[in-house]
């Protein structure tokens, strides 16, 4: 078990170390270190952290009354409504980006500051509302009988016994929302309008892409790195943020209060407004089926199902890691807020040199966009373990149980379950993917991320707008046959 | 004098009867098989559950449809009778008042039950960090604070050894004697305090009842 | 026995095919291969000239080609790189992977001297700021006067990846040289917003989000010519408008290296000429290739350029310049 879990963490180094020779050995342009000091520098430092800042600080502010009234008391069909905040957080995020396009052009600038922050917002609003809702939740009716019996109206039970939760969570709920709009990409390159609104992440991007310059890449990612990492210690005082998106236990639910019904009224109008534009819009030409759509279809599908399997098989070694310490942490989560970007040219200017950068296309977006969903679904799993092994370990072990039987007997059977859930997760985050693919896809290579920006790049919007709805109903539809399987395996 | 006469509710397919008297300033102990119902009467009575038919008297005024606030009864339950996120001062104030925001003579009151149950060095502590022991005393504290004519414990001492156990019935003893508080005490250990109840109900089934005078 | 034999004459079939059907890959910037472009219509003719498939690949525009071409080196999958300009090109031919086009550009007519061996020029342009008559009366004679008095509200294009916004950058240059820093902070008073590529900021234009838009001096001919309305016109400069020819050449290790010869020479044939006004919007190299009737209404302004060796020194800097003062 031990070998399994190390193995996974030297796969993430090893990714790691063959990006640094890459980059180490790049044809790059020679410059001197002191010639990228300059106001442009300033710039995307402090915009990058602004626009983070004020991202995280909107969507808190705006998530906490929403959950604080929706946590009030259980409801009727509340399980849809949390299914539905879920959906938002592994959206593809090209599809909030159009949906916002849609809904909010004509109304402002959305390729703007305002944009971004508006599409941040739409992004981790939902999510900061799941995290805040759960933990009001478990404020075990307990607790509040005992308030009741002491005498506490509805203000005391917020005072002593909500806002301690909801403090709690705020901290690291707003550096958790700051970290992933700090390396925001594809919002931030398709908001953002101009050279002015431009953050760290893109300008690694565009050092690359435009300027061929991998040494301006690493700079900025070194200064990224710098804060992000920063900003994590900052956090890692305690448990980082569990991202599980469990399964809704049963629950005595009532007709939702006048209250809860205008907030649940406010809040599903808001959140389905940019899809329904979305869905306006994309009716607004007719549909133009073509073969290179299909293929972009077919290759967005098969790069999705092998970044998947791969980000599952890196998820379950790695939960099987006994260590808790703060390094492991960092390296799970590290991942999902370090400059891919970097890491993604290392490897491929490496491939270059080795003159097999083109026939490894294919493998290099798996392994990268592997890496990337990994985190997001190793918790669940880790999770399922830890608890396992806490009930059964000292059984297995004085009955003599070798590591493939535990495997085999104990764990296998409490995996199972999740593991359709959590493949299709990581399929579905991998196939909105567009950074990776832009990068380094050669000119050939069409996926539906990148066919979607290139038809937002020719102003083509509604074609735009109606490639991303085949992007969300192809979501849709495996997410829906995750639920089909997991449930068929909960009734087997 | 608490009178309960044909108290009756009912929880998803399960229905509870109760009707017992109990004089003031007495110790009731209720008995009986687990699911009976004796912490469900503990909660109707509290008002936690609400009551479908049935009054209950305490001095000749029915209380049953009273919201929980204007009851006469205080309570210890089983578990959690703290909370652990705050201070025990802050717990403690908050059996006097819900905001925990003393004046000057509340302020002396809770520095006197304090010292009375060797809390004074711990006031500072978050209520989780406490031992067992140590909560029980924070936790009886508060009720003697609360002064509440009738006092419900729910197998509150359960967890305990039986030495803790022998401590807070003591304790529980001093309030009916110190504050003339009726104790309605639901137990497993009838043979331990047996000297000390007055009188005992016991569950034959959930709408069946028998009182009998413990002595 | 019978399968292997079915086997065999299939393989052999299909490598006679494959030998018989060449494709050549054209890598090129997106609005070129769009229907509207010239693309089809050249893919059409040469095809039926050369007896093999023509493969336009889009890539976002002309600077991204430069990079593409950078970024794959010696294992492009390209046989030709279409779409590069005068400005770029010293940077591309530095790359050593061009192969000499042995065609003879005497003929051509050009905004200016240009020659080389291994880049063949295909059409050229005037850039300009191009407005509404209608809806915008004060229009500024000058760079200077764009750049320093006027209130009008422009779109333009990212210089680092589009070449018409790398036109303006050094259309700046050639006009306010050292002063060039401040003046870019005072356009960029009245900047709507820097798009990634032509088709975008052209688009936004006619949408109404800004008055006036850096396009080419031809552009009003083709809404002239195609939707009948002329009230989009090009401001004329006194100072000169900077040009871009636009180029193409092929690439040294391309597997069918004579065909993509043979398009460069078909490039500037009168077959291939004749389409591009009328597609690319955009003046012919060769002097008496069809045109719009329009084009003849449209400016004719003195030409300013940079040598491409001096581009390629200093385009960095140039780049950076701007960028300091466009992201304030």
């Amino acid at each position: 078990m031990k070998i399994a879990a190390f193995f996974a963490t030297l796969i993430i180094i090893t990714t790691l170390v063959l990006a640094g020779v890459g980059l180490y050995f790049h044809p790059g342009g020679g410059y001197g270190w002191m010639s990228y000091i300059d106001p442009w520098l300033v710039q995307i430092v402090r915009f990058s952290i602004w626009q983070a800042a004020l991202s995280a600080f909107f969507a808190v502010l705006i998530a906490l009354p929403l959950a604080w009234c929706l946590a009030g008391q259980a409801f009727h069909g509340q399980w849809l409504v949390k299914g539905l905040l879920n959906l938002f957080f592994i959206m593809p995020v090209l599809t909030i980006i159009l949906g916002v396009v849609a809904a909010f052009s004509d109304w402002f600038n959305v390729f703007s500051l305002k944009g971004i922050l508006l599409a941040h917002l739409y992004l981790n609003v939902p999510y900061a509302i799941r995290i805040f809702w759960e933990r009001l939740s478990r404020i075990a009716e307990r607790e509040r009988q005992l308030g009741r019996t002491l005498g506490f109206s509805r203000w005391h039970q917020f005072v002593w016994l909500e806002w301690p939760v909801l403090r709690q969570a705020l901290k690291p709920v707003f550096t958790m929302i700051f970290l992933l709009c700090f390396s925001s990409f594809t919002i931030v390159l398709t908001l953002g309008g101009g050279p002015a609104n431009t953050n760290l992440e893109v300008a690694i991007y565009q050092a690359l892409k435009f300027d061929f310059d991998p040494q301006a890449g690493v700079l900025y990612a070194v200064i990224h790195a710098l804060i992000a990492f920063g900003l994590m210690w900052f956090l890692g005082r305690r448990q980082s943020l569990s991202l599980e998106l469990d399964r809704e236990k049963a629950q005595r639910t009532v007709a939702p209060t006048r209250q809860q019904g205008l907030v649940l009224t406010v809040m599903l109008a808001l959140l389905l407004y940019p899809l329904l534009a979305l869905l306006l819009h994309s009716l607004g030409a007719p549909w133009q089926g073509s073969q290179r759509l299909t293929q972009a279809i077919a290759t967005s599908l098969m790069l999705a199902f092998g970044s998947g399997s791969f980000a599952l098989l890196l998820a379950l070694l790695r939960s099987f890691s006994r260590s808790d310490n703060r390094i492991m942490r960092f390296l799970d989560f590290g991942l999902l807020v370090m400059p891919i970007m970097v890491i993604t040219t290392g490897l491929f200017l490496l491939a270059l040199r080795l003159n097999i950068a083109f026939k490894i296309t294919g493998l290099l977006i798996i392994w990268l966009n592997g890496l990337m969903a990994m985190p997001l679904i190793v918790s669940p799993l880790a999770s399922r373990v830890k608890a396992f092994r806490a009930r059964y370990d000292h059984l297995a072990l004085s009955l003599d149980m070798g590591s493939w039987a535990q495997f085999r007997l104990i764990y296998w059977p409490a995996l199972r379950a999740t593991l359709p859930w959590c493949l299709t997760l990581a399929i579905v985050l991998s196939v909105g993917d567009l950074g990776i693919a832009a990068l380094i896809g050669s000119a050939q290579f069409v996926t539906l991320p990148i066919l979607i920006y290139q038809a937002m790049g020719s102003y083509q919007m509604v074609l735009a707008s109606q490639l991303t709805l085949v992007l969300l109903l192809i979501c849709g539809a495996l997410l829906v046959a995750a639920e089909w399987f997991s449930e068929r395996n909960r009734n087997a | 004098m608490l009178e309960v006469q044909q108290l009756a509710m009912h929880i998803d397919d399960q229905g509870f009867e109760w009707s017992f008297a109990l004089p003031h300033n007495k110790l009731l102990a209720v008995v009986g098989g687990s699911g009976i119902g004796k912490s469900s009467l503990l909660n109707t009575l509290l008002g936690l559950r609400p009551a479908q038919s049935g009054t209950i008297l305490w001095c000749g005024q029915d209380v049953a449809r009273l919201p929980l606030q204007q009851r006469p009864f205080g309570v210890l339950f089983q578990s959690h009778n703290l909370f652990d996120h705050l201070s025990v001062t802050t717990n403690l104030a908050l059996g006097l008042a819900p905001s925990a925001r003393l004046n000057a003579r509340q302020r002396q009151q809770l520095a006197v039950a304090a010292k009375r149950f060797q809390l004074t060095e711990l006031l500072h502590n978050r209520a989780g960090a406490l031992s067992g022991g140590q909560q029980q005393r924070v936790a009886l504290a508060r009720v003697f604070l609360q002064n509440k004519p009738v006092l419900l414990l729910d197998e509150p001492f359960s967890s305990l050894d039986p030495a803790l156990r022998a401590d807070g019935l003591a304790w529980v003893k001093e309030l009916q004697r110190e504050h003339g508080t009726t104790v309605i005490l639901v137990t497993h250990h009838l043979t331990e305090m047996a000297a000390d109840v007055d009188s005992v109900l016991e569950g034959v089934s959930s709408t069946l009842w028998k009182q009998y005078p413990a002595r | 026995m019978h399968f292997k034999q079915l086997v065999g004459s299939l393989v052999l079939c299909c490598s006679i095919g494959a030998a018989q059907a060449q494709t050549l890959t054209i890598y090129t910037y997106e609005s070129f291969t769009s229907e509207w472009g010239p693309g089809p219509a050249l893919t059409e003719k040469f095809s039926a000239q050369c007896q093999c498939e023509v493969n336009f690949v889009g890539l976002e525009d002309g600077v991204a080609l430069l990079n593409r071409l950078r970024l794959e080196g010696d294992q492009s999958q390209a046989d030709i790189i279409l779409g590069l300009d005068d400005g770029l090109m010293a940077e591309a031919k530095a790359l050593g992977l061009m192969a000499e086009h042995g065609q003879d550009l005497s003929g051509l007519s050009l905004p200016y001297g240009w020659n080389d061996n291994q880049f063949v020029p295909y059409d050229y342009g005037h850039f300009a700021f191009v407005y509404d008559a209608t809806r915008v009366t004060q229009v500024p004679t000058s760079l200077r006067e764009l750049v320093q008095d006027s209130d009008l509200s422009i779109i333009y294009q990212d210089p680092r990846i589009s070449t018409p916004g790398q036109g303006l950058m050094l259309w700046m240059k050639s006009v306010f040289g050292e002063q060039s820093g401040e003046a870019w902070q005072q356009l960029q008073q009245k900047t709507v917003t820097v798009t990634p590529g032509w088709t975008e900021a052209y688009a936004l234009f006619r949408e109404g989000k800004s008055d006036m838009v850096l396009s080419y001096v031809t552009s009003p001919a083709y809404h002239i010519t195609l939707e009948d309305i002329d009230k989009y016109k090009a401001a004329e400069f006194s100072e000169g408008h900077y040009v871009q020819i636009e180029l193409a050449a092929a690439v040294a290790t391309s597997k069918n290296l004579e065909l993509a010869q043979s398009f460069l020479a078909f490039l500037i044939s009168k077959p291939a000429q004749d389409v591009f006004a009328g597609t690319n919007w955009m003046w012919p190299v060769l002097a008496d290739a069809e045109k719009p009737a329009a084009f003849d209404q449209m400016i004719q302004p003195k030409s300013l350029f940079f040598s491409s060796a001096e581009v390629a020194k200093s385009r960095r800097d140039w780049i950076k310049e701007w960028r300091n003062a466009a992201s304030q």
